[in-house]
């Protein structure tokens, strides 16, 4: 049975060609081969071609290891994977990171939201002051300082 | 794309959107996301960030959004920080404890959270018991004679500080256990257990007098649990899901020689009073004269562990178990990790009965990682806490208190007079 392939176009232009099962990892690109099927190229207009490639090693990635050894269960293979992760999130930028987390919530594509997710709140959330996180966030401190002294006191055990 | 269809929209899918350095947008709904996979002591920080993340951190769905991310955390292994507690014992201290987990990310064991207890550091402090993250202090006076003991008890998170003082109870009694209820993933309740101090008299040897204090009525309550053997409930209990389950060897009967399982569920809805009663199940019959046995518990179920001698399965002889080896608990999230006392070596040993890898553990208050976990080992506490077990012929079953931090920072339960 020869394998079925999928195209897909980026918001500028890029076209991909990929094997079903690669991009059938996103839970939102069957909902628009349903919608477009007169058309066997599918548009993703939220997503830019060098975001969209980075996808793509992503689930390429994924679903080999997952066909490998029927089933993907073995831990070495787990092990390697979770290697590959995080030498793939270690390469790139934080521009990169986040348009990357943005594709994933858009094509719906479980594993790598968390793993974009976990990443952005390990390395730029995790170790910031409550000030840094306003300043990052361009958040207003909108407490008056005795309800921000009463919300301290609440969780004093978190600034120990 | 996580939690939906609840019937409980996210409050946080609102237009709003909020400008990040990267000159992008991200969504409320996303940033919700990324916060979810942050420890709880770093969320808790956050909640000073504004009022609006506090209150969106305070609301059901993060907390449902919190405990769904960490469960399937492929690198927390679903288990929260925890603690082996010795019960009843001065001063309040661990065998071994785990913290570091992901879920939680404490800088130190939770038994220093607890000891010095901080209200009362010039008294006398006991660690009675845990149940689901709740830990019950005793910190008393030492009785002299024709003076009134001074007692007071708390129950509370010790990492959070959250205590609720418990009211005297009304007449002299032991400490016994503590269970609680849980409700959507949060304690919901909690009932404090002191067992009577009552003369035997002839009739009223099966029944077990307690005073049962809830935090739903902030009062005691006088119950006597009827039971086919005799209950001290002088020894520490377990608890799981609102039953208290302790040991007792006093039964006089020759079936039950080497002692009995008693359990009793103070959550139960009692029909009828025929139903007010304990289970008792004997134990097996030991494999040998020197039986080295415990009661723990591990993954929801209550487990007796014994261990036989001269078998094969197992070589124990790397480890040097003999006689003097005692069983002290189970993982509360593996039912394949074990930990023992070498009276030997006077330390403690992990083991995994699946691979059969017994580690000795020789490190004394050192910090280590063992099991993915930041870990400490007693080992100096847990020596003057085994010397109890010195005589070879001690063959009580030991019970020690398993301290598991709940996977959410819940509020402790309070009474209605306290509100």
């Amino acid at each position: 049975m020869s394998k079925k392939n999928i195209v897909l176009k980026s918001s500028n232009g890029i076209i991909f060609e990929v094997e079903e099962a690669v991009a059938l990892q996103s839970e939102t690109i069957p909902y628009m081969i349903e919608d477009d099927c007169a058309n066997d190229t599918i548009p993703l207009a939220n997503v830019t071609g060098d975001i969209l490639a980075l996808v793509i090693e992503y689930c390429k990635k994924h679903v080999v290891v997952a066909d490998g050894d029927g089933g993907g269960s073995s831990s070495s293979s787990q092990e390697d994977l979770k290697n590959w992760d995080a030498q793939f999130m270690n390469d790139l930028d934080q521009s990169k990171i986040f348009n990357l987390l943005l594709a994933a919530d858009f094509l719906n594509i479980k594993t790598l939201f968390d793993l974009t997710c976990q990443f952005v709140a390990d390395t730029m959330i995790k170790g910031k002051s409550v000030e840094e996180v306003r300043r990052t966030l361009n958040i207003e401190k909108d407490y008056t300082s005795e309800e921000e002294a009463k919300a301290r006191q609440e969780n004093e055990w978190a600034f120990k | 794309m996580t939690e939906s269809g609840e019937g409980n929209p996210n409050p946080l899918t609102k237009i709003s959107k909020i400008e990040t350095e990267m000159g992008r947008t991200i969504s409320d709904a996303i940033l919700v996301e990324i916060l979810a996979r942050l420890p709880l002591r770093t969320i808790a920080r956050f909640k000073l960030v504004c009022i609006k993340w506090k209150s969106e951190i305070e609301s059901p769905y993060f907390r449902r959004l919190f405990v769904s991310v960490h469960r399937s955390s492929p690198s927390s292994s679903s288990s929260s920080s925890w603690s082996l507690m010795f019960a009843l014992r001065l001063p309040i201290t661990e065998a071994i404890g785990f913290h570091g987990c992901n879920a939680w990310d404490l800088p130190k064991s939770l038994a220093s959270y607890i000891s010095p207890f901080e209200r009362y550091s010039d008294l006398l402090c006991h660690y009675v018991a845990s149940s689901n993250g709740l830990v019950w202090i005793d910190a008393f006076t030492i009785p002299i004679r024709n003076s009134t003991e001074y007692l007071k008890s708390f129950v509370g998170n010790p990492v959070l500080q959250q205590w609720v003082e418990i009211p005297p109870p009304p007449s002299k009694s032991s400490p016994t256990g503590l269970v609680t209820r849980v409700e959507n993933g949060a304690v919901s309740s909690f009932k404090v257990v002191r067992t009577k101090v009552e003369r035997t008299e002839m009739g009223m040897m099966n029944v077990w007098s307690v005073y049962v204090y809830s935090s739903e009525t902030g009062l005691w309550t006088f119950k006597r649990i009827r039971s086919s053997c005799r209950v001290s409930g002088l020894v520490p209990a377990l608890n799981l899901d609102g039953k208290l389950y302790m040991w007792d060897n006093r039964c006089g009967s020759v079936d039950t020689e080497f002692g009995v399982l008693v359990g009793y569920d103070f959550y139960a809805e009692k029909g009828d009073d025929d139903d007010d009663q304990c289970r008792v199940i004997p134990f097996p019959l030991p494999d040998n004269k020197y039986v080295r046995r415990c009661l723990t518990t591990s993954r929801g179920d209550v487990l007796y562990v014994e261990i036989l001698y001269r078998r094969e399965e197992i070589d124990m002889a790397s480890v040097g178990f003999d006689v003097f080896c005692f069983p002290l608990a189970m993982n509360p999230y593996d039912a394949d990790i074990i930990y023992l006392w070498s009276r030997q070596h006077e330390c403690l040993v992990s083991g995994n009965l699946r691979t059969l890898e017994f580690i000795v553990h020789q490190e004394s208050e050192n910090w280590s990682s063992l099991e993915g976990c930041c870990c400490r080992i007693n080992k100096n506490d847990s020596k003057s806490h085994m010397i109890v077990y010195r005589n070879e012929h001690s063959t009580d079953v030991i019970v020690l208190s398993q301290f598991v931090l709940p996977p959410w920072m819940g509020s402790v339960p309070r009474p209605p007079q306290i509100c």
